[in-house]
């Protein structure tokens, strides 16, 4: 299979070119050709011969030039190529249409392959799943090859694998954060849950005393603790809490803030 | 290795309910004594043992959670452990809750005492599955680790050679890592405190910790020693910020985190396989229905009721046999000893020391079946429960939840219900307790009400006269008890975060050590205080005696005639016509009327009479009032003696008659108004002092309650004849 690092930059245009032309016109005309690529005719005709040699057109003089599917392969991949990069600048960087067209093409002159690669890796990589901007960057490193290698690296290479294990991971963990902010600022205290119900310790308000003893007793932010029962008259509240049983007044328990857990 | 020494010194330390008192008790046997830490009233157990040739003095340290310093139990607790430096120390922890129970072992780690660990209660980890590697628990805390199933003795012998092996070894302590941020602060702190000050009491790391901390003693400790506290504090500042600023929380919690890491981290380590967690414990399952919503308070009463039925029904048999048995001696001297003879020396054994020794043995019984009671709740848990049930009304009169049952034996009686203050670990609910116990009306009043309630009030209205001097009484209690919180003991709100520890089968060993020490303490310290005052009591009313009595007078002059004598006479109409006849009896009693008048008691009595004339009362019930110091129900008694009627008890129709005619129903609520609030009895008196430690709270309770009673009942009985109530 003919690879995109086998034709000269110059050769790559003239393909695109002729498959362009035969998409739009149906037919690609020597003169349409050089126009496209703004040389003299004599120019187009050599590269035609150039690519007729390497098997990616058929050209006859004086017929209208035919792509070949080993050529129409490889001008979809550049195409694709190129549109990536127009996408990198337009879509990434929001630069304008026209701006983006003409620097992608300017891009795939001037720049290394590699740092072609490597943008294009990178767009097939965020095409392949809705980043967290956290994750972003540590799951990128992926698709770069291990330093010193000659491995090459293809599109394929940087597509994420685990795109939706990650993704559940990254929305569970968003979730558990936005609770605790909201629980935060909603205020929410023990003495505000129902028997039955679990929840995730924040914070201790209380006066330096009782706080003391509620440390001692194991009762620390990120505990877990769960309302029992209320006493028969209402109050104190009785807490499950590291395996054992904690009683403690409506007021005490009024000053430690929690999360709910479901 | 040290040098062996004769005798070590051990302390056992450990959470409540652990079952530290099952090893103390499996350690020393009946060698054990019951006393108070000095200057607190906090318990203080001692025993010993021997073991191969060497004398173990024990302390068994108050049940901890932890070693702050700001309960009096852990006071104490850390006090002992820092000043009296024991050999070794046994931290005894519950085996199915080793990380809570590590926490404390966090603090003791800090303290670098010489430890050995206990795991107490082993069967229950066992059969829940729980196993662990002793070894590597061992090996992390640089300690012996011994299991034990306390009540059965299982590992006492494993446990002494422990204690033996660890008092002579010399291994290097193992130290809590708090985390490098935290760390760091402590280093920086440790750089400000030199070690060379002089051998210091406190490890320096330790102190360093606790400074960060703001600990109260500390802090007093490195101010008074000549430490640059400036620049502690400063340094303390900086720590603060920093550690705020990175994790946002106060100094205090990150330790307690930290503790808490390392307690945890350590059971993870040493856990081969976790306990089973499926079936809900049989505990949670009792809970269901003890603390049920709707049938928790039902079956609660129903306990508290076999409490109360124990304590005074059980109670009452041994009673009638003590007091039988006094009633019994005190017969044998009189007719055998002294041979009837009236003299000073009789009066002394039979009045005085006998009568004082029936006063103190006849709380006994109560005593001992109210420890029985409370030792059984205690052991099985359902106390925690009790405390649970009625805190939402004991926290609105400034209690705790705990209070509840002294003040309930308080309708018993007094004396035990003050001594069952002593399930309270504050110290502030304890004393306001305390104070307020005397206004719960107590049996020995019941008499009182018995005889004035039918004496000038009609029969429809007994229930509900009697009714309102006890609500009055408990009313007051709750009164005083919300003024005491907010003047005499303001300050520091106590936590009432409790465990609820598991339900447990009580050892029957461990009851009836616990009942016996109790109440051989009570003996011995109440009991001779009472003794003492009841001999002065006698004192005051037998001395000075009355040489010339105004009846003989009569008699001599004629007037009287003693029926005895009568019969000598062949013609009734021999005797004169205006010579009155009266029977032996009336003739003892009104000598004995008369003796009582000019007596110590007496005296005092008409000296205070203006004093009582806003009152209501006269001289007489004055005197009588003197006599219900040692004990209420003499009030009566003196009552009848000083109107010449003997000892009557409140059955006695005469003496009632004789009130209604002399006093208005008034002054019949005043006095039972008064006798309500005021003058403790002797016994309650000296069972305060021995409970506070100190005889000044006995003296505030009595001057307090009697000015109490003073304005209250002044201030209705002048209302009551201003509007004309009673009268």
């Amino acid at each position: 299979m003919t690879d995109i690092g086998e034709l000269s930059r110059s050769l790559e245009d003239y393909l695109e070119i002729v498959f362009n032309l035969i998409r739009e016109k149906k037919v690609a005309r020597i003169r349409d050709i050089a126009k496209k690529k703004k040389v003299k005719m004599a120019s187009a005709v050599s590269a035609m011969k150039r690519l007729g040699e390497l098997g990616m057109v058929e050209y006859e003089a004086g017929e209208f030039i035919r792509i070949s599917e080993k050529g129409e392969q490889l001008a979809r991949k550049i195409h694709e190529r190129h549109q990536l990069l127009k996408r990198f600048l337009t879509g990434i960087l929001f630069v304008s249409e026209g701006n983006a067209d003409r620097d992608a093409c300017a891009m795939e002159h001037n720049t290394s392959r590699e740092t072609i690669e490597r943008i294009v890796g990178f767009m097939e990589f965020l095409e392949s799943c809705p980043f967290p901007s956290e994750l972003l960057l540590e799951r990128f490193k992926h698709c770069y090859p291990p330093a010193g290698s000659d491995k090459k690296i293809t599109m394929d290479d940087c597509r994420e694998p685990d795109c939706e294990a990650l993704m559940l991971k990254a929305f569970r963990e968003y979730t558990e954060k936005e609770k605790t902010v909201k629980a935060k600022k909603r205020k929410l205290s023990i003495s505000d849950l129902e028997p039955g119900q679990k929840a995730k310790i924040l914070q201790i308000r209380a006066s330096s005393v009782i706080r003391q003893r509620l440390i001692d007793m194991g009762v620390l932010p990120d505990v877990e603790v769960e309302v029992v029962r209320r006493a028969p008259l209402g109050d104190p509240i009785e807490l499950k809490i590291k395996g054992y049983y904690l009683s403690l007044r409506k007021i005490e328990a009024s000053s430690i803030r929690v999360v709910l857990l479901d | 290795m040290h040098q062996k020494k004769k005798e070590v010194v051990v302390a056992v330390a450990g959470n409540p309910n652990c079952g530290k008192t099952s090893i103390f008790n499996a350690l020393t046997g009946a060698h054990q004594h019951v006393g108070n830490y000095p200057g607190v009233t906090v318990e203080k157990k001692t025993g010993v043992y021997e073991f191969e040739g060497v004398l173990y003095h024990i302390v068994d340290l108050p049940g901890t959670y932890s070693l702050t310093a700001f309960s009096e139990d852990e006071k104490v607790a850390r006090s002992f452990l820092v000043d009296e430096k024991p050999d070794v120390v046994v931290d005894v922890v519950d085996a199915s809750n080793i990380e809570r129970n590590m926490y404390l072992v966090a603090h003791l780690l800090e303290l670098e005492v010489n430890l050995v660990i206990v795991l107490n209660m082993w069967d229950r980890a066992v059969a829940s599955g729980h196993k662990l590697d002793l070894d590597v628990l061992s090996k992390r805390l640089h300690a012996p680790v011994v299991p034990t199933v306390g009540f059965k003795g299982t590992g006492k012998d494993e446990l002494k050679k422990a204690i033996a092996h660890a008092a002579v070894s010399d291994r290097e302590k193992a130290r809590v890592w708090m985390g490098r941020d935290i760390e760091k602060e402590i280093d920086d702190m440790i750089a400000l405190i030199p070690g060379n000050k002089g051998e210091l009491k406190y490890p320096i790391r330790y102190l360093a910790i606790k400074f960060l901390e703001n600990d109260a003693e500390i802090v007093d400790f490195l101010e008074k020693g000549n430490f640059d506290t400036e620049a502690l504090r400063k340094q303390r500042e900086k720590s603060i910020k920093r550690l705020k600023s990175r994790y946002n929380d106060s100094v205090e919690v990150l330790l307690g985190d930290r503790r808490y890491g390392f307690a945890a981290g350590l059971v993870q380590e040493a856990t081969i396989q976790p306990a089973k967690l499926d079936r809900v414990s049989f505990s949670e399952q009792v809970d269901e229905i003890l603390t049920h919503k709707y049938l928790g308070l039902p079956i609660f009463m129903a306990i508290i009721y076999g409490l109360f039925w124990v304590t005074f029904s059980l109670g009452s048999a041994p009673m009638e046999w003590i007091q039988s048995g006094i009633d019994f001696l005190s017969s044998f001297f009189i007719h055998t000893v002294f041979l009837d003879q009236k003299t000073v020396l009789e009066s002394l054994i039979v009045d005085g020391i006998l009568g004082g020794v029936g006063g103190v043995l006849v709380f006994l019984p109560n005593i001992v079946f109210l420890f029985l009671g409370i030792a059984i709740l205690e052991d099985t848990g359902y106390m925690a429960r009790v405390a649970f049930i009625m805190d939402k009304i004991m926290h609105k009169i400034g209690l705790h939840g705990r209070s509840f049952i002294p003040m309930l034996i308080g309708f018993g009686c007094t004396v035990p219900a003050i001594l069952a203050t002593r399930t309270l670990s504050s110290r502030k609910d304890r004393m306001i307790t305390i104070m307020v116990l005397p206004l719960i009306s107590c049996g020995a009043r019941l008499p009182i009400y018995l005889l004035i309630i039918p004496a000038f009030f009609p029969v429809n209205l007994h229930p509900i006269i009697l009714l309102s001097i006890y609500i009055i009484g408990i009313l007051l209690a709750m009164f005083i008890s919300l003024l005491l919180n907010k003047t005499l003991f303001s300050g520091v709100t106590t936590p009432f975060v409790m465990e609820l520890p598991p339900y447990r089968l009580p050892s029957i060993n461990g009851i009836i050590i616990h009942m016996w020490e109790r109440s051989w303490m009570y003996l011995k310290k109440a009991g001779t205080i009472i003794l003492g005052v009841s001999i002065i009591m006698w004192a005051l009313s037998y001395f000075p005696r009355t040489t010339e009595f105004t009846i003989d007078k009569l008699i001599a002059s004629g007037k009287v005639m003693v029926e005895n004598d009568s019969e000598s006479l062949q013609d009734p109409a021999d005797i004169g016509k205006d010579v009155k006849v009266i029977t032996k009896i009336e003739y003892a009693n009104r000598k004995a009327a008369e003796e009582l008048r000019n007596s110590a008691a007496g005296r005092i009595g008409r000296l205070i009479e203006p004093v009582l004339r806003p009152l209501g009362f006269d001289w007489k019930i004055g005197t009588a009032m003197i006599g219900a110091f040692a004990a209420k129900e003499v009030f009566v008694s003196q009552l009848g003696i000083v109107y010449s009627l003997g000892e009557s008890d409140s059955e006695a129709v005469p003496l009632r008659d004789i009130l209604k005619s002399i006093y208005n129903p008034l002054t019949g609520f005043c006095i039972m108004l008064f006798m309500l609030i005021a003058t403790p009895c002797t016994a309650t008196m000296a069972v305060v002092k021995k409970e506070t430690g100190a005889w000044k709270w006995a003296f505030i309770q009595f001057i307090g309650l009697t000015v109490l009673a003073y304005i209250l009942t002044a201030s209705v009985h002048t209302l009551g004849t201003v509007f004309g109530i009673g009268v």
